[in-house]
């Protein structure tokens, strides 16, 4: 079982990556963006062509990032052009649209059959405690672990930063000041499409190399970054990998066939306690 | 001259607010702008620093039309726009705030308001009414503009500490600074105003001296009921 749990730590990274990013671009933009997953399959798609078409892997990785980096950075520049003043359902809807065009654009360019899915990390591993550790499962941790702590620093530490932060909560008085605002916007957006597609890369492997199904991949993230209640990045990273380390236990049971619905009871859960102080004096 | 409006006319929604107003904002001086509520006062000013457009006119800024260059590239060219209701970073410490207009060091600030480097680690949220005020003008002025457009600053605040934003006011004028001041107390503004400009329904009914609308308080009525026709 512990085996188990171990392996679904690379998935657990790659929840932990999309969820540090869900986070971020709710506190700095106000959204919930459904369509992260499909951002960094695009990219991840762009890779497996350019490297299935005998392209270098590093330049087919390169390329498949950039890729991502602007369309994450086109949604932002719309959100920040068309719908800077718009309501979280608003602004979280237009995401939806966009994933489904994403989505069709997927199946279009790369139609619907599944790619051979070239290996970012090797197959190698380190023994820890009797147990065999993947470099996949160790780089998706470091990486998940330096993307909470980097992005708290930079928002703490850093002008650019502080910028954010006073965006996030009055962009209009952040304007007047002189803040770029709308460079900002895009800069937060193209980041996220950027890490989105370094964390698709890393789990393909692992799991079916569809467009759509990868796509999904943005729900569990979304579980994990409400374990944090889409304001802590700690959190969101424990959220993921928690939700990693679930599916991988609940593989190794009866209800394996089940585990990826699992998170569904992490985001009740979450849910829940976030709203304990309303349920309990209900209660009485 | 810093500021130059000519027949600005703003709306909100559907409804014009501001119709065809025209004045200008001279350097070193502090300009009132005065009339009852609902004149369009604020409407005026969002319309100046872009955050309303304009739907006719023109706004010059140093000889520069701005009336459809972005906030920021307004505010990059000089000007600062103090909004109504202490628009603080709440979750962000006075030192943040600070830094988020600053173009250099934060010194200028704490000069001009000492209390507000010893709460400097503080969140904004957790200042008092008249330090939240006293920050939104210091960050403002960090900036370094040249014409700032300042909104209503004494409201909710007590008459000591309006006192002392209003002769702050009178000191960056004073050292070249254009000011335009949306105030309640027209007696405060009017006080350190050279200029007066009064609206009334969206007009521009009276522009001239301040002096005149203190000298005479009938005519000020007078200019807040609209029956005054602009330079009397």
């Amino acid at each position: 079982m512990l085996q188990a749990a171990l392996a679904g730590l690379l998935s657990g990274g790659a929840y932990a990556l999309l969820a540090v990013c869900l986070v971020l671009l709710y506190r700095m933009t106000g959204t919930l963006n459904f369509a992260l997953g499909a951002t960094g399959v695009f990219g991840t798609f762009v890779m497996f062509s350019l490297h299935e078409r005998g392209g270098p892997l590093g330049l087919a990785v390169g390329l498949g990032l950039l890729a991502s980096v602007g369309i994450g950075g086109l949604l932002g520049w719309a959100m920040a052009r068309w719908f800077a003043e718009a309501p979280l359902q608003v602004r979280s809807s237009v995401t939806i649209a966009y994933l489904i065009a994403l989505l069709t654009l997927g199946f279009w360019i790369f139609g619907t059959n599944p790619k051979p899915v070239p290996h970012l990390v090797g197959f190698g591993g380190v023994e820890l405690l009797g147990l065999r550790v993947p470099f996949a499962t160790l780089v998706t941790l470091g990486l998940a672990a330096l993307l909470a702590l980097g992005v708290a620093l930079f928002l703490q530490r850093t002008r650019a930063g502080v910028w954010l932060r006073a965006l996030a909560e009055r962009p209009t008085a952040a304007e007047l000041l002189g803040v770029p605002v709308q460079a900002l916007t895009v800069g937060v957006w193209a980041f996220a499409g950027g890490v989105s597609a370094l964390a698709v890369m890393l789990i393909a492997p692992n799991r079916s190399p569809e467009f759509g199904v990868l796509s999904l991949l943005v729900l569990p993230a979304m579980a994990g970054a409400l374990v944090g209640l889409f304001r802590s990045f700690p959190l969101a990273l424990v959220g993921g990998l928690g939700i990693g380390l679930i599916e991988g236990v609940a593989s190794s049971l009866p209800i394996a066939p089940y585990r990826q619905a699992l998170w569904f009871l992490v985001m009740l859960a979450a849910l829940l306690w976030s709203q304990r102080k309303e349920v309990w004096d209900a209660a009485r | 001259m810093s500021l130059e409006v000519r027949g600005l006319v703003v709306a909100r929604g559907q409804a014009p607010v501001v119709r065809g107003v025209s004045f200008s904002v001279p350097p070193g001086e502090v300009t009132a702008l005065l009339g009852p509520n609902g004149a369009g006062k604020t409407t005026l000013l969002e319309a100046l620093s872009g955050i309303l457009p304009a739907q006719e006119g023109e706004v010059w800024l140093f000889g520069v039309r701005v009336e459809r260059a972005s906030r920021v590239a307004r505010a990059r060219a000089g000007l600062a726009h103090v909004e109504q209701g202490r628009a603080v970073f709440p979750s962000l410490t006075v030192e943040e705030n600070l830094w988020v207009g600053a173009r250099s060091g934060l010194e200028e600030a704490f000069g001009l308001f000492p209390e507000l480097e010893k709460r400097r680690r503080v969140p904004a949220g957790q200042l008092s009414g008249g330090e939240q005020q006293m920050l939104v003008l210091a960050r403002a002025l960090l900036g370094r503009p040249r014409v700032l457009l300042l909104d209503e600053m004494s409201l909710g605040l007590a008459p000591l500490v309006v006192r002392r934003l209003m002769e702050t006011v009178e000191r960056l004028a004073q050292a070249g600074l254009a000011v335009l001041l949306v105030e309640q107390f027209a007696h405060l503004a009017l006080g350190i105003a050279r200029q007066a400009l009064v609206m009334s329904q969206g007009r521009l009914v009276y522009s001239g001296p301040a002096q005149a609308l203190l000298r005479e308080p009938g005519l000020l009525q007078e200019a807040y009921l609209g029956r005054l026709e602009v330079g009397a």
